[in-house]
């Protein structure tokens, strides 16, 4: 494993594309930084996140779980209220709205913990750490 | 990157992490004052549920009281949090990186706070859990067309929306004190709270379209919560509810509020953990901007609001309104409330025009405990004098909150400050991450 540490973004950067330009494989480059840097995912040739698939299921289910909830119950429990119709679509929007919202952001969240491999166990007990350096980790051929 | 921006980053985590070093002798103080503010409220309640809710100034006609009020308040002073986290988030506003942090636990904060008092109002707190729809024996369910029932929706989403918010916020910025820490107990809480982040690159990609698309709900949310509390009024036919601004209203009023007390706890903060080098005045006068911005907002509401009932042709609407500006005259009622209130949210905020008054820290901090008191002002009035004078006059009434109620007030805000003081010492207190990226 060849290392490559760096005090700023230019030079990692720099060395990220000359590693990939001399034919190292993307798959054997790891790179590490403190800060986000977009530019190294372009290089590393990198595939969009499935972050936002999650984002709009659990937001579509969400909803379609507010409405369920509201019309299930209110045919379970017939209650006229203010002289409404029992199934009152515009009042459950809000709900259908709120829950939208609740379960879009959860699923969001629970996508990027499954996309991005977290919690990784081994790295809680013993966890790398590249303190302020922006890191290129280079795997030996095998 | 220059060499100077390496140095920066080096000092930014020094700096920021020193604030959670040893607590001095002030903070022991406040932290004391705090609990023991907490811990009466507590006590009072105790003594409410044993007693009953007559200990309560709260009767007919005037129903919701300071219970709700405060509830109204402190849902008020979350939404900033959100608006500074989310929103400006989504337009790119830098000065947002100081703020939102520490903004976004007052939002957790605030919330858990007002979440106390519908269970406090509630006087048979033990049945609760009712409000929830879950399967039962009764074979009944909620009422789905009540804005009470979306309340629970609302605020429950929102505290649980603010909550991933900020901790996705802070894993790198947990990591980053994982490598500080000083003891075994602070190292381990912080490896584990980090999930072992170690900023990869497919973990950053995955990390900003994350944080990206939580903006995108919450920015949403905080304007859909204010308005369903708002909702808990307007869907009412009460005079001075009755009215389709209430929406708007009360979202740019929660904001108001919001930024006032960012401005309030900020300030000493910044003071105490010696952040002035981080936090500057400029940073300041984007707060200092948006509390201006929303003031002007609440003052055209307050026109409107007189607007709407006047055009309305409404009797009942008319004598209302007149009633809130000239009260009666006998004493107890309600008019210098309003005059302090208008003084407080329209007036003195006027001064943030000038850029004198906008970079003084000194005066912001005055100028923010005026417009907490005139936001907890607003909302008393909104919701007792409607209450006080409806339709009827053979059914109106006078309210005065109790010596029990004002004490579950006071202890309302002992358990917010304890729990700020708290996240102070326990967690990064800004964004470090964020704040790095702007020097490279």
């Amino acid at each position: 494993m060849q290392e490559y540490r760096f005090e700023d973004e230019h030079s990692y950067l720099h060395k990220l594309q000359e590693l990939v330009d001399s034919g190292v494989p993307v798959r054997r480059i790891h790179a590490f930084s403190p800060i986000p840097v977009p530019a190294a995912e372009q290089i590393l040739r990198e595939k969009p996140t499935f972050v936002r698939v999650f984002a709009i299921a659990g937001a579509l289910l969400g909803m379609v779980a507010g409405f369920a909830l509201c019309i299930y119950t209110v045919l379970r429990y017939p209650l006229i209220v203010g002289g409404k119709p029992v199934v009152s679509i515009l009042p459950f929007v809000v709900i259908a709205f709120e829950l939208t919202i609740l379960l879009g952001s959860l699923a969001t969240f629970a996508g990027f913990l499954l996309n991005a491999r977290l919690p990784y166990i081994p790295r809680i007990f013993n966890p790398d750490e590249y303190g302020t350096h922006f890191t290129i980790l280079v795997e030996e051929e095998r | 990157m220059t060499e100077q921006a390496v140095e920066q980053h080096h000092r930014l985590e020094r700096d920021i992490l020193a604030a959670m070093s040893r607590p001095t002798k002030w903070y022991w103080v406040a932290l004391g004052v705090s609990v023991a503010a907490f811990l009466m409220g507590m006590a009072l309640w105790l003594y409410m549920i044993l007693t009953g809710m007559g200990v309560a100034g709260i009767n007919n006609p005037v129903g919701w009281g300071v219970f709700i009020v405060d509830f109204v308040f402190w849902v008020g002073i979350a939404h900033s949090g959100t608006l500074i986290s989310a929103v400006l988030f989504l337009f790119r506003a830098r000065f947002r990186n100081r703020f939102n942090r520490a903004a976004e636990a007052m939002t957790i904060f605030a919330v858990m706070t007002a979440g106390l008092f519908p269970l406090i109002h509630l006087g048979r707190v033990w049945f609760a859990y009712w409000l929830f729809p879950y399967p039962n024996n009764h074979l009944i369910w909620p009422n789905f067309k009540s804005p009470l029932v979306w309340d629970v929706f609302a605020v429950s989403t929102y505290l649980t929306v603010s909550a991933v918010f900020w901790y996705v916020g802070l894993i790198p910025d947990l990591a980053i004190a994982r490598r500080h820490a000083k003891n075994r107990i602070q190292m381990w809480a912080y490896r584990v709270f980090s999930l072992g982040w170690v900023g990869s690159v497919q973990q950053w990609k995955h990390y900003n379209k994350l944080y990206g698309l939580l903006a995108c709900f919450a920015t949403p949310l905080v304007v859909s919560v204010h308005s369903v509390v708002s909702w808990d009024f307007a869907m009412s036919v009460i005079p001075g509810w009755h009215t389709t601004i209430f929406a708007p209203y009360f979202v740019a009023g929660a904001i108001l509020s919001g930024c006032a007390m960012v401005i309030t706890l900020m300030v000493p903060m910044r003071k105490f953990f010696r952040l002035e080098e981080i936090i500057t005045v400029k940073h300041f006068e984007g707060i200092a901007q948006m509390l201006l911005l929303t003031s002007l907002i609440v003052t055209y509401s307050y026109v409107v609001e007189y607007a709407i009932a006047f055009y309305s042709g409404n009797t009942y609407e008319i004598s209302h309104f007149v009633y809130r500006l000239l009260g009666a005259d006998e004493p107890g009622h309600y008019r210098y409330a309003y005059w302090v209130m208008v003084a407080c949210n329209s007036v003195l905020p006027l001064l943030l025009f000038f850029r004198r008054v906008r970079t003084s820290i000194p005066a912001l901090f005055v100028l923010s405990l005026f417009v907490n008191v005139g936001m907890w002002l607003e909302r008393f009035i909104i919701i007792v004098t409607s209450l006080a004078r409806d339709f009827d006059p053979y059914a109106w009434g006078l309210y005065k909150p109790t010596i029990i109620e004002v004490g579950i007030t006071i202890g309302s805000f002992g358990l917010f400050f304890t729990l700020f003081l708290l996240f102070c010492k326990a967690l990064p207190v800004l964004a470090i991450t964020e704040i790095k990226e702007e020097y490279t």
